[in-house]
């Protein structure tokens, strides 16, 4: 029995974990209290809020879990810009002053941060974090467990045995042969954000043909037994992280595409420059070959785990949600699941629940992801006032009318998301059809890449009659893409991504009032089907509060507004 | 607009005024080619967009619901002015949003201390961007500023009266507060450059430090090589 706060932190997307005899509580992600979209930092504020939210303060906790191994963290850098030498030579004050000046004192610092006494924070392992955070949400009994990332200490990726309330580590791949640093280099390579802009590559890939797999498999070749082999001359994290991809990388496929560049789609969605239908291709060739890679690990785990019908993905790589349908459709496994949080946010779930397990916790799966502080209209509406905008009663059909004549409005419900998906509790809403929906969304509002999809949220029950491949355990997380079925496609044009897929949100009556809107298009003779992106603008994190929301909707002038319980926020007319 | 002079004369004049100076005279060398321009608005760029996320970190906090809805319109021009900058540092949009933190100064100062410093950062930003427009007269970018200081003497009479506020209606008092915070500035400014300069001798000292480990990295390349394929647990 404990109150366990877990804590990931100093790499990238902090966050808290609140877990109570088991149960998580409350989990909140740094960046929606600091808006600093991924903000590294020790998540202090968040957890304060988190803790706040739950009633309680740090003195009521018995111990504060950090996800990683700080000593072994340590020793990795150590190692691995000693075997570089001298390509290392840059690299190593800067490695060695982000583990001296703050990394190895993690422990006071959140001591001191929380203040609370040093002996009650603990440190993990950061893939045991990332399994723990998987298979225990998973609420399967067996499964075996594949974590995917860049790196955590010196492990790439792990395989994990998961029976009952035990955890095994089967096998792993050491630093620096990375599928998630493989994904990072082609990232940067196209001139998008590492660690932000992965979702990117995965949407550009859709536009291209998978024309480069030949020159992708040599980069990064898999071997029989289902490990990963990078070929390193290509390749620059080893000796120096701030670059991703090296010489040899242009010397296959170019020079690389000029951050921030605007892409120009034609009526077809193809890039109209020759150049970016290139990046196109190399983007679809690299999204083809990670999805390759994936199958061949998930072999290695079910050659592992040969009488468990249960494959858990964490890691920053089980974010890719194509990869996810892939997986799912054709690993073998019956079930494939993937939690919210499944990046470095969720480790704070992970190493939370370990640490109770090692107390006698049994962890409780998720059912949902609305872990983060409450919004309501009554914490809203006074400062929306204040701020010149209109408060007026609406029911949820006169939300579907508005949704159906063309407007965009947000939805605020309860307790925000844990994790980069906003699932009906900080959404933006919008009419799942025709594509130009898309295009106004992606232009005016998210002010983002053209081809950017946005996902469909249906009711649960309904599915299966919009789209194909849909499972729930990864249909309630939208962490899988599925296929619109051909007949509704144009219906669900904005939902539906240039290749027909589409990033499925089942919803059931977790998110009760996206639920209820659903249900309303439904009776008013719509498919209960609405485009739901997460509420926020360009390089923001989602909104958390009703400061974020109130100025969300006054810097957006394209937003018509904000329904919150059962309160419609508009600007005056 | 009388009023506003009188105020900052009243409060860090002089300093405020040198500022305008200042830009005037080397107005021709900030803005001296499209290059050196561009680079100069993405610097105020990410001032503004720093300003908008502190300003929002207030209105979170402030326990008052009338300087709430005042952070929150505040935060929203200087995301305007951010945009703004970034628009015209490059015109084409071919460009990614420079990167920008927080210092959580609400956090660290209290309401009262933060309101001063917000108030001595948009005088001496509308001190800056007037000597930008004395140099430059009606031409891009002068238009640009001109656009914003309008903004900026709000603030800076918003933030003033808010400051008040907070003081108790003493005057005395927030103009204290003020040269405080003009002090602690120059503090701080003193700090980072002294962090700046250690951390260019911790570079040089950890670059001397690798270059001497060339043994052990031999070592270390004999006995514990670049690991393939699965590591068994």
């Amino acid at each position: 029995m404990s109150v366990v706060l877990g804590v990931s932190a100093l790499y990238h997307d902090a966050a808290v974990a609140l877990v109570i005899d088991g149960e998580l509580r409350g989990a909140l992600q740094q960046e929606r209290v600091s808006r600093l979209k991924g903000d590294p930092r020790l998540p202090i504020a968040a957890a304060h809020a988190v803790l706040a939210a739950a009633h309680m303060t740090a003195a009521d906790l018995d111990a504060v879990v950090f996800y990683e191994n700080p000593f072994a963290r340590l020793e990795h850098v150590l190692v691995s810009t000693l075997r570089g030498f001298p390509q290392t030579l840059r690299q190593f004050p800067r490695a060695m002053a982000a583990q001296l000046s703050q990394k190895l004192w993690v422990k006071d610092e959140l001591a001191a941060g929380l203040g609370i006494d040093r002996t009650r924070i603990h440190h993990d392992e950061h893939h045991r974090s990332h399994a723990a955070s998987a298979y225990f949400a998973s609420g399967a009994q067996t499964a075996a467990v594949l974590c995917v990332d860049g790196v955590g200490e010196d492990t790439c990726t792990s395989v994990w045995r998961g029976d009952g309330t035990s955890l095994r580590l089967l096998s792993r791949q050491l630093f620096p042969h990375s599928v998630g640093l493989f994904y990072a280099a082609i990232t940067a390579w196209l001139g998008f954000r590492v660690l932000e802009g992965e979702q990117q590559v995965m949407g550009l890939a859709a536009l291209g043909s998978p024309t480069k797999l030949a020159a992708m498999e040599r980069l990064a070749r898999i071997n029989v037994d289902g490990s990963i082999e990078l070929d390193l001359s290509c390749f620059a994290h080893h000796y120096d992280h701030t670059l991703g991809f090296s010489a040899g990388f242009v010397k296959v496929f170019g020079p690389p595409r000029r951050p921030g560049k605007a892409w120009v789609l034609d009526d077809q969605g193809v890039p109209v420059d020759a150049a970016d239908r290139h990046y196109a291709d190399v983007a679809a060739s690299a999204q083809h070959h990670t999805e390759a890679m994936l199958l061949a690990l998930a072999q290695h785990a079910r050659s592992l785990c040969p009488d468990v019908d249960t494959l858990c993905l964490a890691g920053g790589v089980a974010l890719n949600a194509c990869a996810n349908g892939i997986l799912s459709q054709r690993s073998g496994f019956a079930r494939v699941f993937v939690q919210p949080a499944a990046g470095d946010a969720g480790g704070a779930l992970g190493a939370a629940w370990n640490f109770g397990r090692s107390r006698g916790d049994v962890p409780r799966p998720l059912a949902h992801a609305a872990w983060g502080p409450a919004l309501t209209a009554a914490m809203m509406v006074p400062l929306a006032t204040a701020c010149g905008l209109v408060s007026q009663p609406v029911v949820p059909a006169e939300v579907v009318a508005r949704l159906w004549r063309g407007q965009v409005l947000a939805l605020v419900d309860g307790r925000s998301e844990f994790g980069p998906r906003a699932l009906g509790h900080r959404s933006l809403l919008a009419a799942p059809g025709p594509r130009r929906v898309q295009d106004h969304i992606n232009t005016a509002i998210k002010r983002r890449e053209p081809f950017r999809p946005f996902a469909p949220a249906v009711l649960r029950d309904d599915a299966a009659a919009y789209f194909d491949h849909v499972t729930d355990d990864l249909g309630r997380f939208m962490t899988g893409v599925s296929t619109t079925k051909t007949a509704w496609r144009e219906t669900l044009g904005a939902v539906t991504h240039h290749d027909g897929t589409a990033r499925v949100q089942c919803v059931d009556e977790h998110a009760p009032h996206l639920h209820a809107l659903l249900q309303a298009a439904q009776a008013a003779g719509h498919p209960p089907v609405l485009l739901n992106t997460s509420l926020n603008g360009r390089r923001e994190p989602i909104c958390q509060g009703a400061v974020d929301v109130v100025r969300f909707l006054l810097a957006h002038p394209d937003v018509n507004g904000v329904v919150v319980d059962d309160v419609l926020l508009t600007r005056p007319s | 607009m009388a009023r506003q002079r009188g105020l900052r004369a009243q409060v860090g004049g002089v300093a405020v005024s040198l500022r305008r100076h200042l830009a005037r005279a080397t107005a021709w060398w900030a803005f001296r080619s499209p290059r050196a321009a561009s680079a100069h608005l993405l610097a105020f760029a990410a001032a503004e967009r720093n300003s908008e996320l502190e300003l929002l970190a207030a209105a979170r906090l402030t326990p008052s619901d009338d300087r709430r809805a005042s952070y929150v319109r505040h935060a929203l021009d200087e995301g305007r002015h951010a945009n703004a900058f970034f628009k015209r540092a490059h015109p084409d949009g071919n460009a990614l949003f420079p990167d920008v933190d927080v210092d959580d100064l609400y956090q660290r100062l209290g309401e009262r201390d933060f309101l001063a410093l917000v108030f001595v950062g948009e005088a001496r930003g509308a001190a800056q961007f007037r000597g930008y427009i004395d140099a430059l007269g009606a031409a891009e970018p002068g238009r640009l500023f001109s656009g914003i200081i309008v903004d900026e003497d709000r603030h800076e009479r918003d933030t003033w009266h808010h400051l008040v506020q907070v003081c108790h209606g003493d005057e005395a008092r927030a103009r204290q507060r003020v040269r405080t915070m003009i002090l602690w500035m120059a503090w701080r400014r003193w700090h980072r450059a002294g962090r700046t300069m250690s951390s260019m001798l911790y570079a040089a000292c950890m670059t001397l430090l690798f270059v001497a480990c060339a043994p052990l990295a031999w070592w270390m390349k004999r006995t514990r090589p670049e690991p393939r394929g699965w590591a068994q647990p």
